[in-house]
């Protein structure tokens, strides 16, 4: 099966080669299913298509008043925040209801994808995220195991809300990238013969500098007692993992990346939400959705975590655009003012078009004879509450795509009190991945019968 | 020496102080509330929800018991449970059980971070990292501003940056060393000859016309009008001024801009560029110097703006410029003060045109009132135009009040642009590396250069085999016919990823142990310095002397006179006082005041203001009030003081009225603890609390009430508010020892100015609330105004001492200080108390205590 794959991949990139060698039209308009001869000649054969799994945080929860719908089931009357997702409302599930237990207040974000309390003293135990997870299981057959991105670059650890939703396995929180250019040249720039020899030889320069100073770490791991030698062993554990990455990315190396139409990344107004100068909120969303649907429109990951939005400092600041003179984490603490609540929904309905945005490209590619949103489990979620922010239940979930992965949409599916680490079990389950021991850490006991 | 090492067995029995184990047996006033209020559904019996609370141990360290405990008081303290229908407890009751939950989760949060007084090996941190190898091999800054960029930032403990448990070393980050020590050993040894710079001439009279000789239609003029008196004259080789085209407004306004050059093509890559502006200044009458300002990537990340006196001939000059993204406008733009109104518009032009507004205005006022003065109206305006047409011009004229023929003429002939440069070559990191030249490339060399260059880089003399390790690297790499500096440089690399210089270690035997003199010196340095010792503390520490307590003070004094003392404070300040957080808050656009500038001086100001405790030596009194503040000219504006003029920072005397003095007078603190639209009292208490006094405010339960913000309805003051919220029981038990601290210093807006009256928040016009900066404490104190709460603070003085101190110790040990430093804190504070507060009292004592001399 494996082999069959791999027949596949080649074909594949060859196809995205011509498309953007020759004829050079931005790719969504080759890849919609109006180009339908073009976008299904180096199709994945309906048996080839990969799952694939992307775990999007949205923080501070959304205005419950303006989206969780009045009514449950698949003809649930659409509420205004949700009202952008009309086109989609039969390819996701609304549900209500869910909670994580180590949240409330502005660290839940930590435990979004541990299911642990991963920072809060002190009983804080630092345990993997399910991506991470996920990736070690299913990460091998793509260039790129696993994409950590987010609203911001780093980690933000120990500065009161964190940047990433990905944790190692030993529990540390691992950086996000939030460059959409940057993102791209990652998993797009070819590079030329020059620089692809430059890379075997820094492969082989990094390799005998890592003997090198493993040799010198292991002299000292002589020397030291039983507690600093815990810590040097993070250092024998990186060199291990950063030896294994090189030689799975010596694997690929001579394989061409996949060749896409580029993007536009020109900079009136920066792109990069780096949180101290004005940005183009909609333009970096909207090419980070774009560069995301083209990894996986590629194959080049099938494991994605996105902090789309930081708890407690929002990170985007979009609302500012539309004039708002509140502050996200401001509105949130609205004390039933009309105006805060009222900018809180046009706020929400903003992130709201920009999720549609993303359904929609991912529909806009045609995988077999379905799409890849229907090959994909896509999940919008948050660690704050609708009810109220600072709350730990009643969270926001949404559940996209997945058709052909065997998930039933329900419209709108009340689960009060249900763990949100069942939401990433059900995931797990039509990944056709067992869910490891003590996952979540025990904040998950079952899947979401609903949606299987 | 009273602070004199005692011997280890006596450190052995300070160290030996047990840790607290939290009490097992739940106090009888809290069984009795359970039993009252809970059991009923969560015993043995019911177990509600899975959850049994009588067999709830008060062992908050063991299994998820903390995690219960947590969950009760969430729910008990937002009166969740008991369930509505039940019986509810009373106020006092509520208050104390949640008081107890509150106190014991804190109590466990301490012992669970502590590591009993230990010192676990650490990496370095970033700002380390970068602080090493600047001194190391006098990097350029703008290089290591790169080398900033691709590190990871890094996790933070006990607030600060420096603590074992949060520097992780991962894959990433190993990565990121791996990649940070290619592009150092690049910049750091380098080819014989530079890279060949491009070079650009701009001929300043290229495409430059001088005025329209016929003239130019200008509108209310029934033809072209002659140009008349010109700024410049264009000629074959240059363009001649005698005033500037045109005028940017602000600070900028006595100089006008001549032009600018597109360095789109030439700033292919950041580096130095060398200007050379070929221009001659006929002086006449002028005495002051002729300066030109330029300006690069105006408004983009990538600006850069000075000034140079401009010399007859050629003024050359060399700037750092960064390229920036490829479709950036890499253009400068150059200013010359000039005398600004040469050359005027027409008087008669200018009145023609004043009248013709006028009367337009006349005749559409008049019309739109329907007022019978219409018909005069539009007879005026018809003669206006009638002048107008008959004008002849010229358009302009030279400024008949000025003697023009006295006036400074500059000549500008080119600019010519040469670019990347090297500022030396080769660099000084390639000189100190290679220390006897260039000549010599063999592994005998090889030997020499890094027997002087690993002790300084692993901080300590080499262990048998250490530099065979780093030398096999370059042979075997000239063995495979790389050349020699490539060889340098793989031996480089590797030693900059070796754990003996990215870890500061203090090896077996595992402590408690004195520290041995390099590792003294090395814990040293990395507290006051951020870096490595430098060649002086190496010698005595080789000579065995560190370890003397004089020797060690001496050095003490000798670290904090020098100009990377500078660290300690941008480090220990820019955390303790969050100053690497100012600017992250945005004010909204009601307070007009703030700007880039502002914010840079505030960031600025809380550096200065602490540098120069330090530096003086003052009481580390002065961090809770001082009679005087470090300001410079913008700040001086922002805070209403006496004038100080210029960008540079000074010291001015500060009179009551004056409302600062002390880090609460930091208007940078101010609008970091606020929203951007409104002042954060509670956020303020708690920092108030949590820094100057070491005494944190237990967390609010999760799912707590809010603060509310004004509805368009009621306008409270946020006073009001809390106070609405204090009602509640389980709140106030927390609020009424946090709230005064913070209400304290309303005077303080969202921007840290001082105001009488409310403002922010829908509060508009003169005729908002006035501030009430009163409060009681706990314990029955009162007070009225802010001097009068900075006075009860200075009260505690020896309170805000310890807990100084705690964070100082915190910062210098880079560990948790915790109850087995009881002890050490107790005799640094009672030492620094006799000493009158001194903060180089307080530095010396920390590096003189038994825990920092002590692994």
């Amino acid at each position: 099966m494996n082999i069959q794959r791999n027949n596949f991949l080649i074909g594949r990139r060859t196809f995205l080669r011509g498309v953007g060698a020759t004829i050079a039209l931005p790719w969504l308009e080759v890849m919609s299913p109006l180009a339908k001869a073009a976008s299904t000649a180096g199709g994945f054969g309906s048996k080839e298509i990969p799952k694939r799994a992307i775990f999007t945080y949205w923080g501070m929860g959304v205005n419950g008043r303006d989206y969780t719908p009045k009514d449950a089931g698949l003809n649930y009357t659409l509420t205004p925040i949700l009202q952008p997702l009309a086109a989609h409302r039969r390819n996701l599930t609304v549900i209500s209801g869910m909670k994580l237990n180590h949240s409330g207040g502005h660290f839940g974000d930590a435990s979004f994808l541990t299911g642990t309390n991963n920072i809060r003293q002190p009983v804080a135990k630092f345990s993997v995220s399910c991506d991470q997870e996920l990736a070690a299981v299913i990460g091998k057959a793509t260039r790129f195991p696993v994409l950590t991105l987010g609203v911001r670059r780093g980690t933000g650890f120990g500065e009161g809300q964190v940047s990433t939703l990905s944790w190692s396995p030993s529990g540390n929180p691992l950086p996000a990238e939030n460059r959409p250019d940057v993102l791209f040249d990652r998993l797009f720039r070819t590079e030329n013969t020059a620089e692809i020899a430059a890379r075997e030889q820094g492969f082989g320069r990094q390799h005998g500098v890592l003997d090198a100073v493993l040799e010198d770490a292991k002299r000292l791991n002589a020397k030291l007692g039983k507690d600093d030698q815990a810590r040097l062993d993070e250092f024998f554990t990186s060199v291990r993992d950063v030896e294994q990455r090189m030689a799975e990315e010596r694997k690929w190396l001579h394989t061409d990346k996949p060749k896409v139409a580029p993007l536009d990344f020109s900079k009136g107004k920066s792109i990069e939400p780096s949180g101290k100068a004005e940005f183009d909120y909609r333009r970096y969303q909207r090419l980070m959705f774009d560069v995301i649907a083209l990894a996986l429109q590629t194959d080049s990951t099938r494991v994605i975590s996105y902090m789309a939005r930081k708890d407690a400092q929002d990170g985007t600041g979009s609302w500012k655009s539309m004039g708002n003179p509140y502050g996200y984490h401001d509105m949130t603490h609205h004390g039933e003012d009309p105006k805060k609540l009222e900018w809180l929904t046009k706020s929400d309905t903003l992130y709201m078009e920009e999720w549609a945005y993303f359904l929609a490209r991912l529909k806009a590619v045609k995988e077999g004879d379905a799409t890849l949103l229907d090959h994909a489990l896509v999940a919008y979620s948050s660690s704050g509450g609708t009810l109220n922010a600072h709350h730990n239940h009643h969270l926001p979930a949404l559940l996209c795509g997945g058709a052909r992965l065997g998930v039933k949409h329900q419209g709108h599916l009340i689960k009060d009190d249900t763990m949100l680490g069942n939401l990433w079990q059900t995931m797990f389950d039509r990944m056709g991945v067992p869910v490891p021991a003590s996952f979540q850490g025990g904040e998950a006991n079952g899947i979401v019968k609903e949606l299987v | 020496m009273k602070l004199a090492m005692r011997s280890i067995s006596a450190l052995l029995t300070v160290l030996a102080v047990a840790l607290p184990t939290a009490k097992a047996a739940v106090p009888p006033q809290v069984k009795t509330f359970l039993s009252q209020h809970c059991y009923s559904c969560h015993d043995a019996k019911k177990a509600k929800a899975g959850l049994r609370l009588d067999e709830l141990s008060a062992d908050f360290l063991q299994g998820k018991n903390a995690d219960v405990w947590k969950e009760v008081l969430d729910r008990v303290a937002t009166g969740e449970m008991p369930p509505k229908k039940e019986k509810r407890p009373g106020a006092v009751e509520a208050k104390a059980f949640v008081s107890w939950i509150n106190g014991e989760l804190l109590n466990a949060e301490k012992v669970a971070r502590s590591t009993g007084g230990r010192n676990l090996m650490r990496r370095l941190n970033r700002s380390e990292y970068l602080h090493t190898l600047r001194d190391l091999l006098a990097l350029d800054d703008n290089f290591l501003e790169h080398i900033e960029a691709e590190l990871p930032s890094d996790g933070k403990a006990e607030g600060f940056d420096r603590v074992s448990t949060a520097l992780f070393l991962d894959q990433t980050q190993l990565e990121k060393y791996l990649l940070a020590a290619q592009m150092i050993s690049r910049a750091a040894i380098v080819e014989p000859q530079a890279q060949t710079a491009q070079r650009e001439v701009f001929e300043w009279e290229s495409g430059r016309k001088g005025p329209p000789e016929k003239g130019r239609t200008i509108i209310g003029a029934g033809k072209p009008i002659p140009f008349g008196a010109a700024k410049n004259e264009v000629k074959a080789d240059g363009v001649e001024y005698i005033q500037g085209e045109s005028y940017t407004g602000g600070p900028e306004r006595e100089f006008a801009m001549i032009g600018n050059v597109a360095l789109n093509k030439l700033v292919a890559q950041d580096g130095y560029y060398r200007f050379r502006i070929r221009a001659k200044v006929d002086n006449r009458s002028r005495t002051v110097p002729n300066r030109i300002r330029y300006v690069y990537g105006e408004k983009l990340p990538i600006e850069v703006r000075g000034e140079v006196v401009l010399q007859q001939g050629v003024t050359e000059f060399t700037l750092f410029l960064k390229a920036g993204d490829p479709d950036m406008q890499r253009r400068i733009v150059l200013s010359w003060n000039d005398t600004p109104q040469a050359v005027i518009v027409n008087p008669a032009l200018a009145k023609l045109r004043r009248e013709r507004a006028n009367a337009i205005g006349a005749v559409e006022q008049a019309k739109r009132a329907k007022s019978p003065d219409l018909a005069s109206a539009q007879s005026t305006l018809d003669a206006v135009n009638k002048a107008f047409d008959a004008f002849n011009g010229p358009e302009n004229v030279f400024n008949p009040e000025m003697d023009i023929a006295k006036l400074p003429r500059l000549f500008m002939d080119a600019v010519e642009v040469e670019g990347p440069v090297q500022k030396d070559w080769p660099p000084a990191s390639h000189k100190r590396i290679f220390f006897a030249g260039d000549t010599r490339a063999d592994e005998s060399y090889a030997r020499e250069i890094f027997t002087k260059l690993l002790p300084r880089m692993y901080r300590r003399p080499l262990d048998a085999g250490e530099i065979e390790r780093v030398l096999r690297v370059v042979s075997q790499a000239m063995k495979s016919k790389q050349p020699f500096r490539e060889a340098m440089r793989l031996g480089l690399e590797t030693a900059l990823c070796s754990p003996a210089f990215l870890y500061l270690q203090e090896p077996l035997p595992v402590g408690p142990r004195a520290l041995n003199d390099f590792e003294l010196a090395t814990r040293l340095s990395y507290f006051l310095w951020s870096s490595f010792p430098d060649d002086e503390l190496f010698l005595i520490a080789a000579k065995r002397q560190l370890t003397q307590p004089a020797v060690l003070a001496a050095q003490v004094k000798r670290m904090l006179a020098d100009k990377r003392a500078r660290r300690f404070t941008e480090d220990f300040a820019g955390q303790w006082l969050d100053v690497r957080d100012f600017g992250n808050i945005q004010p909204a656009k009601e307070y007009k005041n703030y700007d880039k500038e502002l914010e840079t001086a505030q960031r600025e100001e809380a550096f200065a203001f602490f540098g120069e405790i330090v530096a003086r030596d003052l009481p580390i009194t002065a961090l809770l009030d001082s009679d005087f503040a470090m300001v410079n000219e913008r700040l001086a504006k922002h805070y209403g003081l006496d004038a100080v003029s210029g960008a540079e920072f000074h010291r001015v005397a500060l009179k009551p009225g004056n409302n600062r003095g002390g880090v609460l007078g930091l208007s940078g603190l101010m609008t970091l603890l606020a929203d951007g639209t409104r002042t954060l009292p509670i956020r303020r208490g708690a920092w108030v609390l949590t820094k100057l006094f070491n005494d944190p405010p237990g967390n609010p339960p999760a799912n707590a009430g809010e603060i509310q913000p004004n509805t368009s309805g009621a306008k409270l003051t946020v006073r009001e508010r809390l106070e609405k919220h204090r009602t509640e029981e389980t709140c106030a038990s927390c609020h009424a020892k946090l709230d005064p601290f913070g209400l304290a210093l309303e005077n303080y807006d969202a921007i840290g100015e001082w105001r009488t009256r409310a403002n922010g928040e829908n509060f508009k016009g003169g005729n908002t609330p006035p501030i009430n900066a009163a409060g009681e404490f706990m314990d029955g104190r009162k007070f009225n105004s802010l001097p009068e709460y900075k006075s009860a603070l200075l009260a505690d003085k020896e309170k805000f001492a310890r807990a100084f101190t705690q964070q100082l110790m915190t910062y210098a040990l880079a560990r948790p200080v915790g109850y087995t430093d009881h002890t050490a804190v107790e005799a640094v504070t009672a030492a620094l108390k006799r000493d009158g507060f001194k903060m180089q009292s307080l530095l010396t004592a920390i590096v003189l205590s038994e825990p920092f001399r002590s692994k």
